[in-house]
């Protein structure tokens, strides 16, 4: 027989066997108690009245009825009575007061165990193995979850420190690039005995130029590093206008490459939790990515849409294709550490990234964001995503463009 | 030695080419997978210079497809690879090496480092000694240094490359479109008599006895 799901946990657990020997103990002091008293009245004997023979003046007889007053009888009923109570009641009451002590002692031990087994735990736990987890075993009661919601905290901690890692990796192989352009460069210049004025005004601009890169890369870094220790500032923002501001702030760098930006927004307000200089980045450098992946001629499309619980903003290239391994864990090649920062962004928002090409050629890179920072839902995967943001300038009818919930 | 640099990294690649050119070698380069598989098929490399990250693959892919041989390498000699990339966790490293790479050097790097790596995996098969020495002709490619009899020979770079290159295959008939293969790079225009000039101006500064014989019809050795 299967037991409702109550009886399982601690509280019920606790209170009934608390109740049951609260119960049984009074129950058997109530009886002792009731014996006793009934051995005290049974072998009271009352000896009332009697008659007994005289002789009167030595020769009559005559029988002598002596009468004990009822009140008598009375007092020594309710003393013998009384007393006997008196003395049980305190003697079992004194045994009653050893014997909880006792099994509050056991009971307490018994039900406080897994705290201590977490506590060990979670003190043995340090940055370097946050892959630890208490894994507490036994009924799901209030203990287990403590420990479910301890491990569950853990998953995110060393979720957020293995992408941090990433991040560092990622930044370091970025800038690393630019400094070897220099560092061979200078090399070279320095020790060619023939080189012209002309090779080092020529040495002079390729390290300018990598110099450029590095600050660019410093500033991106600074920026999340200072975002990241202030924490992110969750407003409710309008996401459309954010992407208003970026299509008219990068159209004409863009154009100037031949590639035009277009938004593609839906008319109903949409509201999103999020830091809106960490969106206004991220959004910047998925743009700045599929500026610089498209053809001349080409389009990138921004695209905001509402599923469920998520709000997507995606960007649509008409490029030759991303590499999606690349784009989601690898480094991002010359384009800087644009899409390393991306997904930073996206991590402190608790949304998720995504890249995926497109059969026709191009590819979506895109983040969802939550409603709630702590979502329940999983946002819907690449299939579903390409048939939201469909073709670049293209409308065809049926596509979901707004909440489809 | 000819020598092919793979870098997409365009102010990368000009340094490290103009660094090695002036250090005698032949050198090519190219920006992407497909560039460096089409360069190995048709030019036999005697080192390949090889980044990891490139815009239509990784090196390490082609360092492997090149050992597997599904990437067919021109001449008989696979070429030697050196890994230059940026990553530098022990995991990339060992995957590079694993990969068929002969060696791996982090960016940034010091070009003299590169260099003297270079230097030691071109003289890998040539017995291990950093100076060559056939008779009483020594070579010492660190110091560019050449001298017969102890005496030193000033020598031009290409005369230098082109002596290095007959030391290494001492012995062996070399042909002219053979020299040209290795101690020139694609630039060197097939059709010249570059090779004969060169060849002649490096005899005369050799000086007497002739060390370097001409074969006719087949090219010229080393004795």
């Amino acid at each position: 027989m299967q037991l409702p799901p109550v009886t399982r946990s601690l509280r019920f657990r606790l209170s009934g066997l608390t109740s049951a020997l609260v119960f049984s103990v009074a129950g058997l002091a109530l009886a002792v108690i009731y014996y006793v008293t009934l051995r005290a009245v049974q072998s009271l004997t009352v000896t009332g009245s009697t008659l007994e023979p005289v002789l009167i003046d030595g020769e009559r007889l005559a029988v002598r009825l002596t009468q004990v007053e009822m009140r008598t009888i009375e007092s020594l009923i309710k003393e013998v009575v009384l007393n006997q109570l008196a003395v049980w009641t305190i003697g079992i009451l004194l045994a009653l007061f050893a014997l909880s002590l006792i099994v509050g002692w056991v009971i307490a031990s018994r039900s406080l165990r897994p705290i201590d087994e977490i506590t060990s735990v979670a003190r043995d736990i340090q940055a370097t193995d946050l892959d630890r987890r208490i894994g507490l075993d036994g009924p799901d009661d209030e203990l287990t979850r403590l420990a479910n919601t301890f491990d569950a905290m853990l998953d995110r901690l060393s979720g957020s420190f293995r992408s941090q890692q990433r991040f560092l990796a990622h930044t370091s192989h970025d800038l690393r690039t630019p400094l070897a352009v220099i560092r061979s460069n200078l090399d070279v210049i320095s020790n060619d005995p023939g080189a012209t004025l002309e090779d080092w005004r020529q040495t002079g601009e390729v390290v300018e130029r990598a110099a450029d890169r590095i600050s660019v890369m410093v500033d991106d870094l600074l920026a999340v590093a200072r975002k990241e220790l202030a924490g992110a500032t969750l407003t409710a923002i309008d996401p459309a206008q954010i992407v208003t501001e970026l299509v008219s702030d990068l159209g004409p760098t863009a154009r100037s490459d031949g590639v035009v930006i277009e938004s593609d927004m839906p008319t109903d307000p949409i509201t999103v939790m999020a830091d809106p200089d960490m969106l206004r980045r991220a959004l910047g450098n998925l743009i700045d990515n599929a500026v610089r992946e498209s053809p001349a001629g080409g389009a990138v499309s921004l695209v905001l849409r509402r599923v469920g619980d998520w709000t997507y903003l995606g960007v649509v290239d008409e490029g030759p294709g991303i590499d999606v391994e690349l784009a989601l864990n690898g480094d991002n090649g010359d384009g800087g550490m644009g899409l390393g920062i991306v997904r930073q962004i996206v991590a402190i928002h608790a949304g998720r990234f995504s890249a995926v090409v497109r059969p026709e050629g191009g590819s979506v890179l895109s983040i969802a964001l939550p409603d709630d920072p702590d979502p329940a839902s999983a946002p819907i995967g690449g299939e579903r995503l390409l048939e939201l943001y469909g073709s670049p300038g293209t409308h065809e009818p049926g596509l979901p463009t707004d909440d489809t919930r | 030695m000819r020598l092919l640099v793979v870098e997409d990294e365009p102010d990368l690649a000009s340094a490290i080419v103009r660094g090695l050119v002036r250090g005698g070698h032949a050198v090519d380069s190219a920006a992407s997978v497909i560039d460096a598989e089409l360069a190995v098929s048709t030019v036999e490399y005697d080192l390949v210079i090889l980044d990891w990250n490139l815009p239509d693959g990784r090196g390490v892919d082609l360092c492997s497809r090149i050992r597997s041989g599904e990437v067919e390498t021109f001449g008989t000699l696979e070429p030697k690879v050196l890994m230059l990339t940026a990553r530098d966790s022990i995991e990339d490293r060992v995957m590079g090496l694993d990969a068929g790479a002969d060696d791996y050097l982090v960016k940034p790097f010091a070009f003299a480092e590169l260099e003297a790596r270079v230097r030691a995996l071109l003289r890998r098969d040539a017995g291990g000694s950093p100076v060559l020495s056939v008779g009483d002709l020594t070579l010492d490619p660190a110091a560019f240094q050449a001298t017969r009899s102890g005496r030193a020979l000033p020598l031009t770079v290409k005369e230098f490359a082109l002596l290095e290159y007959f030391m290494r295959n001492r012995g062996e008939v070399l042909s002219q479109e053979r020299l040209l293969e290795h101690v020139w790079d694609e630039m060197a225009d097939p059709f010249t008599n570059t090779v004969r000039v060169t060849v002649s101006n490096l005899r005369k500064k050799l000086g007497e006895p002739s060390a370097i014989e001409t074969v006719p019809g087949r090219g010229y050795v080393l004795r």
